[in-house]
């Protein structure tokens, strides 16, 4: 027997006709309101027009589904996007803002006939409605209201196709729209043109740059004679803020001193070595060996590369060294800044390779050294005991790992160095990455060279579990 | 009937209606505290003693612990980001569910009143005609316009944008359809839910 539920409003009255799958009660007995769980006909009257809006079980799901979505959008303004990958709504509304109204337009295509169309007789048609034809009613939004209200009295009764529901859930933040007026959301872009185009002005005025003085930029490099095979030097690329083109790098080598001091180029090229091979994720997987000119700040910044050795220009991505590049936030090197140069080799097998380009002009020191015996003793013990406190994981590596470790007078790890392949390996087996503070020596943003004395010690960890420290 | 658990007393059940969306930083977003604020001040507009009937309703829903007094309530408004008043004090979600329940409650108590001032607006503007000739509508209107230009504060672009009577009338009819909303079965989740939209993670 067919179960009827009606929702009236004053503007709008739904009607729907079903079954229920459930048998009758044991007893007998009628159920005052039996559970509506099969949709026969849905029916939505408005008032002022004759023709309902009629339909199956497909009809009336779209329905709810829109009219719920739509209501949503009207309280907020902000669109709610369709889920994606499912067919066309049924039922679709849309502002009519001049007009103050909304617009419901029932698609009637054929293939959106009821899918459960075994069920009923009435079900298979929009009866009045030609087939084909879009229907379109403009509702104010009181008449509107009482549709949203006339679901959501549906959507409450839960003896009428409880299985029907709609979440209520506001939308994401990346479908805000934005509600600043578009002359002031235009502005900053604008701004940032204008300052391009300003930059490109700058640089366009700058002076032609002398030649390079061949005994500043490469005093004992044999090998290339000119430093960028393969890559031109072009004049016009300079007016690119970001990154430094080859010219511009050129010209920079040219104009800034640069660092020839042994010590710290050994401590620029740990540095760099520290910060490629930790950020190199895609390692052999390399087609060729990449090799490349890299330039330091004083601070150990990447200011530029250029390939070398038929390395092609555009392999650079295969390397971290674009997403190291330092930018500098005014778009352009301070003048008188020393850089270091150094020779990045990216082997193909994974391995990593760095050099400083003009080699050393003698030995490097470890930076000022701490004499007192007496104090270097108190600071091994000291070091011994900081060690072996934070060496709490059981090891598991197979080789013993010997570090270089240096500490400042106050016993705090400053810096330390790998001084064989598994502590490079295996380094965060160890406490020292968790315990070193390099600015302790003065060594941090702006120095790479340590500015007090410090303490070398020869730390092993051996596989045993057995810890070693003895002055370097 | 004295309680054993101070929970009870200090969270009001009916707040549980409501879902807490999932916002990232502390207490309501500034659009979710600027539309309560105005939906209030469209119902301040509709009734004469609104903010009375605010506090009354906030006792009789059984929300005073959340709103205790006038300042109090003045205080949670004034998080609106368009006031003149606007303190930078964040507006707890607990607090903005209970000004929605109140602006709620308040909006349904004069469904008549809200339709008929919507039903008269649209059949002026089919016709044409001025809206002042709607004596109850051209009251609301002007009222809402009032309240808008002493409590807000016109050096901001978004208070400036209504800067035209036509304009504030505009945002009055919005609001007032959004109190519409407020008066059905799911208003209050409806009106709730939209408040965050374009807000969640």
């Amino acid at each position: 027997m067919t179960i009827r539920r009606q929702y009236s409003l004053p503007n709008c009255t739904l009607v729907l006709e079903g079954l229920s799958d459930n048998p009758p009660t044991a007893g007998g007995q009628m159920d005052a309101r039996p559970l509506m769980t099969i949709l026969v006909n849905a029916e939505c009257y408005f008032s002022g027009t004759e023709q309902p809006l009629r339909g199956g079980r497909d009809f009336f799901e779209s329905l709810v589904r829109s009219v719920s979505r739509y209501a949503q959008e009207f309280l907020s303004q902000v669109h709610h996007p369709k889920i994606p990958g499912d067919k066309p709504e049924l039922v679709q509304l849309q502002k009519l803002r001049d007009k103050n109204l909304h617009r419901l337009t029932l698609l009637a295509t054929a293939d959106t006939l009821p899918a459960n169309s075994g069920v009923g007789m009435a079900s298979s048609s929009y009866s009045g409605m030609p087939q084909g034809i879009p229907v379109q009613l403009d509702l104010t939004t009181v008449q509107l209201f009482d549709l949203v209200e006339a679901i959501d009295q549906f959507l409450a009764d839960r003896r009428t196709l409880p299985d029907l529901k709609v979440s209520l859930e506001p939308v994401p933040k990346r479908y805000r729209k934005a509600d600043e007026p578009i002359a002031k959301r235009a502005a900053p872009a604008a701004l940032g043109v204008t300052g391009l185009a300003l930059s490109a002005i700058a640089f366009f005025l700058m002076p032609v740059p002398r030649a390079p003085k061949p005994s500043t930029l490469q005093p004992n490099a044999s090998k290339t004679a000119s430093p960028s095979p393969g890559v031109s030097p072009s004049p016009t690329s300079t007016a690119k803020p970001t990154p430094p083109s080859a010219a511009e790098l050129e010209k920079l080598l040219a104009s800034n001193p640069e660092i020839t001091d042994p010590t710290q180029l050994r401590f620029l090229q740990r540095r760099l070595y520290k910060k490629i091979d930790s950020n190199w994720k895609n390692r052999g997987q390399l087609d060729q060996t990449l090799q490349y000119r890299v330039s330091l700040g004083k601070d150990g910044s990447i200011i530029g590369y250029q390939p070398i050795e038929s390395t092609p220009a555009d392999a650079a991505k295969e390397t971290p060294l674009l997403d190291l590049l330092y930018l500098p936030a005014t778009g352009s090197i301070p003048n008188n800044e020393p850089l270091a140069q150094f020779r990045v080799v990216f082997n193909r097998k994974g391995i990593l390779q760095i050099s400083p380009w003009n080699g050393l002009s003698g030995k490097p020191s470890l930076g000022p050294k701490i004499t007192d015996s007496e104090l270097i003793s108190r600071l091994e013990k000291q070091l011994y005991q900081q060690l072996r406190e934070n060496w709490t994981t059981s090891p598991s590596f197979p080789k013993s790992l010997v570090y270089r470790v240096a500490v400042t007078e106050e016993g705090v790890i400053a810096d330390y160095e790998e001084k064989n392949q598994p502590a490079s390996d295996y380094v965060d087996q160890t406490p020292l990455e968790k315990l070193i503070k390099p600015e302790a020596s003065g060594m941090g943003t702006k120095d790479t060279v340590p500015q007090k004395s410090l303490a070398q010690f020869r730390v092993v960890f051996k596989p045993s579990g057995v810890l070693e420290v003895s002055p370097y | 009937m004295p309680t054993n658990s101070p929970q009870a007393q200090t969270r009001p059940l009916i707040l549980d209606s409501l879902a807490d969306p999932l916002i990232s930083e502390r207490g309501c977003p500034p659009r979710t505290r600027q539309q309560i604020d105005l939906i209030l001040l469209a119902i301040e507009a509709l009734e004469l003693g609104g903010s009375e009937a605010m506090l009354f309703a906030a006792k009789e829903l059984e929300l005073e612990n959340i709103i205790k007094n006038r300042v109090a309530l003045w205080r949670m408004r004034s998080s609106n980001p368009l006031r003149r008043s606007y303190t930078r004090r964040p507006l707890e979600l607990e607090e903005a569910k209970a000004l929605v329940v109140i602006a709620s409650h308040l909006a349904r108590r004069m469904t008549v009143l809200i339709r008929q001032l919507l039903l008269a607006y649209q059949q002026l503007n089919d016709k044409q005609v001025p809206l002042e000739n709607h004596f109850r509508l051209s009251e609301y209107l002007e009222r809402f316009r009032a309240h808008f230009r002493s409590r807000m504060n016109p050096r901001r672009a978004k208070v400036a944008a209504y800067s035209s009577d036509e304009k504030l009338n505009d945002l009055a009819i919005s609001l007032l359809s959004q109190l519409l909303f407020c008066t059905g079965t799911s208003g209050m989740q409806r009106f709730w839910a939209s408040l965050f939209d374009g807000e969640v993670a």
